[in-house]
């Protein structure tokens, strides 16, 4: 199997509800419709044998975008599935470590550092962010200013 | 009834702070929680203030154990972004450097578990070899450590033929040490007893946690980036996945013994067949916008980068996942229901920051005994009840 016969495999399953796409030797990149994505993830994570390498957090001007690599051992390719978060007061998102509990500390630390809540995370902790901080400080985001941050 | 027991995060002699949390039930560990921070310092952030080029300096200061392993990783990240290739004579060169990374790294962790469960000898033992190695490396590089080598598309500097050569007697003698401390564990009747059955990782756990490198294929999951995702000149190597079924902190230990074999077995042959000649870096001009993954197989497991370039000469975004971050929640599943003089061998077995895990509170109850020295203390009534005097390692050493 390699990234475009495996899109193939999704896209008949999944339909156009998979999205637009981007593909070479040995990565794949997924856009889906928000509606799919647990189903998604579900069937890479269970069906296709996809470890979770990580998720990295995105703050784009408009938007948060969530990108899930899922490495494919077995087949030597990176599969990543983007999902964009809208920039609101409290932006949130569901959480998937419940389905794999190696996703736990990863959203803990997007939660600290990025501000998007998981919901339905199994243990939201205080994991990295000094505790000089507040709650409200999000380090990660591009709008934090390092060079003006007040002693508190 | 439950008693916590902290440890950590804070020590004058500790490399790294964390802090763990034992709940034992008597001598049974009933549940863990790790919490660190203490040491964040915020790179994903600085790194987008600095060059292309810059960044690897600053990766680099990651992690003073894996200073190759970071930026090889950043790098592959964005050759992949920019479709950027890397001169056959550079693979060579950082091949060459991140596989003598893996064996003062595996030599290290080898030592420290030695000292956790009384054994000096062997702590004593591979740190002594695993200088010879830092020497190596200052000689092929200048530097013991944070070598300074990795640029995207390329390396910073030669390495001679003359001094390539150099270094092949030392590999011989490090063989034949690597080989007796293999032979001396495996024999051992009292470190098998600490060790054999002990902080079982099961594969599914393996698996759900994500573990990484020597953790995970201790139990059996076969994933090496090396082999899976090649980079460098891996696929041309003549080497092996190495993997066992067990799971237990023994299975741990052999794997990253036998690693240590493979990894100076695939120094020999790159100094085989290294080319003396060629260009060594392919001076990219630039950074197109897109975005890349770099994963590289580090002596703790896969590292994993991720870089996003608007075009620019920064990038956007740079994501790091060191392979500890992954491994660390597997203590969940190991620890619990073992005892707590095992704790300390069982949390140092996934090779973390070990160095807290020494420095116990004393506990309840145990006034001025510390989890070392429970440790210490099991491995010396095994030793009685074997009616074992010496370790088959010692004996050798005695010769």
């Amino acid at each position: 199997m390699n990234p475009s016969t495996f899109k193939e495999e999704l896209s008949g399953r999944f339909g156009w509800k998979l999205g637009q796409s981007q593909e070479s030797e040995d990565r794949l990149y997924l856009n889906p419709e928000p509606e799919i994505f647990e189903k998604l993830i579900t069937s890479i994570y269970e069906e296709n044998g996809g470890r979770l390498a990580t998720i990295s957090c995105v703050d784009e001007d408009s938007q948060f975008r969530l990108l899930y690599h899922f490495a494919l051992d077995a087949e030597g390719f990176m599969v990543t599935v983007k999902l964009p978060v809208e920039k609101e007061e409290n932006p949130s998102v569901e959480s998937i470590a419940n389905l794999i509990p190696g996703a736990e500390w990863i959203e803990r630390e997007i939660m600290e550092m990025f501000g998007i809540d998981f919901l339905n995370h199994p243990a939201k902790k205080r994991l990295l962010k000094a505790e000089a901080l507040g709650d409200k400080d999000f380090p990660y985001r591009k709008d934090f200013d390092v060079e003006n941050l007040e002693d508190n | 009834m439950a008693t916590t027991i902290p440890i950590g995060p804070y020590h004058p002699l500790q490399e790294e702070p964390e802090h763990y949390l034992l709940t034992v039930e008597e001598e049974e560990v009933i549940d863990v929680d790790v919490q660190i921070g203490y040491n964040h310092r915020g790179i994903e952030k600085l790194s987008e203030k600095k060059t292309f080029n810059q960044v690897p300096f600053l990766v680099e200061r990651v992690c003073g154990i894996c200073s190759h392993s970071h930026p090889y990783a950043y790098c592959l990240a964005v050759e992949d972004c920019g479709d950027i290739e890397v001169p056959e004579r550079a693979k060579y060169i950082r091949t060459l450097i991140g596989e003598l990374e893996r064996i003062h790294s595996h030599l290290l962790w080898a030592g420290l578990a030695g000292h956790f469960i009384g054994y000096d000898t062997v702590f004593m033992w591979a740190w002594k070899y695993r200088e010879d190695v830092l020497d190596l490396l200052e000689l092929l590089t200048g530097n013991r450590n944070a070598y300074a080598m990795m640029k995207p598309g390329g390396v910073q500097r030669e390495i001679n033929r003359s001094d390539l050569e150099e270094a092949r007697p030392t590999l011989e003698t490090l063989k034949d040490k690597s080989e007796m401390l293999y032979g001396a564990v495996l024999d051992d009747p009292v470190l098998k007893a600490r060790l054999e059955g002990v902080g079982v990782l099961p594969k599914e756990d393996a698996r759900a946690f994500g573990a990484l490198g020597p953790t995970s294929r201790a139990s059996g999951l076969p994933a090496d980036v090396r082999a899976d995702f090649p980079y460098g000149v891996y696929d041309r190597l003549d080497w092996k996945v190495i993997t066992r079924e067990e799971g237990d902190t023994l299975a741990r230990v052999e794997v990253r013994l036998l690693e240590t074999l493979e990894a100076i077995t695939m120094v020999e042959q790159i100094i085989d067949e290294m080319p003396d000649t060629g260009p060594i870096d392919s001076e990219p001009e630039e950074v197109p916008p897109g975005e890349g993954i770099g994963n590289y197989e580090a002596p703790r497991g896969e590292c994993f980068h991720y870089v996003q370039s608007d075009g620019s000469n920064r990038p956007v975004r740079h994501k790091i996942r060191a392979p500890t971050f992954m491994n660390f929640p597997t203590y969940r599943s190991t620890c619990v229901g073992e005892t707590v003089a095992d704790a300390t061998i069982i949390l140092a077995s996934v090779d973390p920051c070990y160095s807290c895990t020494e420095r116990a509170i004393g506990l309840k109850g145990r006034e001025g005994v510390d989890l070392l020295e429970l440790s210490k203390k099991k491995t010396a009534d095994l030793k009685a009840d074997f009616g074992v005097e010496k370790s088959p390692l010692e004996e050798i050493l005695d010769e």
